[in-house]
């Protein structure tokens, strides 16, 4: 009966035990990255989601203001409101745009703060508009411009571009 | 030699309105106040903008585009001159803007 030389034999033991433990290794390697790759994109979706929230409050807040009368005791607090939500909803977007490149907020986040807070935002001459005034259908549509550019990101900073080994897996 | 001002220290955490006839802390009054003054006098200025609770772009307009449209400072003497810190890039971006399209 041919039989391994004895040498050959333990070599071939080490190189179980050394293939195992690289098998090990790579696993948790690959689980890791994974188990990051979900956090990281559960994170993202959750500050997309509140951006998303964010911006139609700010729309509310903006038909609720630009429906009253200018000389209405809430208007000036309205205002304010307005000011600071767009400046946190600025914020995390531009985070978002500065830790993932797919996100391109910047124009759409401009396009709204001139829409919601220029001409005569805050002025003493403003006008009560009615909800279907033409300026309050310019700030929908910003605002759903910048939804609409907030899923986009998201989408292309997820969607894989190769398969991954989970995915040849389960084939 | 560059003088540094901070709309929050300076002027008002809540600044808000385009003209005088708006209220207090317009963009009208900082212009005529503060900037303009600030601008005739010294080489550079920088205007930090952090502290505030907020800017409407009503404001920033008046304030700094109202520089180039109604005090007849070129937008290119402006870019020379005056420096925008900020912690939101599009505060930034947006002043140079109305700058760019008052000089137009």
């Amino acid at each position: 009966m041919n039989s391994l030389p004895k040498y050959l034999c333990v070599d071939v033991k080490d190189l179980a035990i050394v293939v195992g433990w690289f098998l090990t290794i790579f696993g948790w390697l690959v689980s890791n990255v994974q188990a990051n790759q979900r956090e990281t994109r559960k994170e993202v979706r959750k500050e997309v989601d509140a951006c998303c929230d964010m911006a139609n409050d700010l729309l509310d807040t903006a038909k609720r203001y630009y429906c009253a009368p200018p000389t209405s005791e809430s208007e000036k607090e309205l205002a304010a409101k307005i000011r600071f939500d767009l400046k946190t909803l600025l914020t995390r977007t531009e985070r978002l745009q500065r830790n993932h490149r797919q996100f391109t907020l910047f124009e759409a986040g401009g396009e709204l703060m001139d829409t919601l807070t220029g001409g005569d935002f805050a002025s003493s001459s403003r006008i009560a508009r009615g909800h279907e005034d033409e300026l309050l259908r310019k700030v929908e549509s910003a605002t759903h411009e910048l939804i609409s550019q907030c899923e986009t990101g998201f989408e292309a900073t997820f969607k894989p571009k190769r398969p991954s080994i989970a995915g040849w897996l389960q084939r | 030699m560059k003088y540094s001002l901070s709309i929050a220290k300076d002027f008002s955490r809540s600044p808000a309105g385009r003209y005088r006839t708006d209220g207090p802390f317009s963009g009208e009054e900082f212009r005529e106040s503060i900037l303009q003054p600030a601008i005739r006098k010294h080489d550079e200025v920088e205007v930090d903008l952090r502290g505030a609770l907020g800017y409407g772009s009503s404001f920033l307009e008046e304030a700094f585009g109202g520089l180039v449209r109604k005090c007849g400072i070129p937008a290119s003497e402006l870019r020379k001159k005056l420096k925008i810190k900020s912690d939101l890039k599009i505060y930034e971006d947006r002043i140079w803007r109305y700058v760019d399209d008052a000089g137009k």
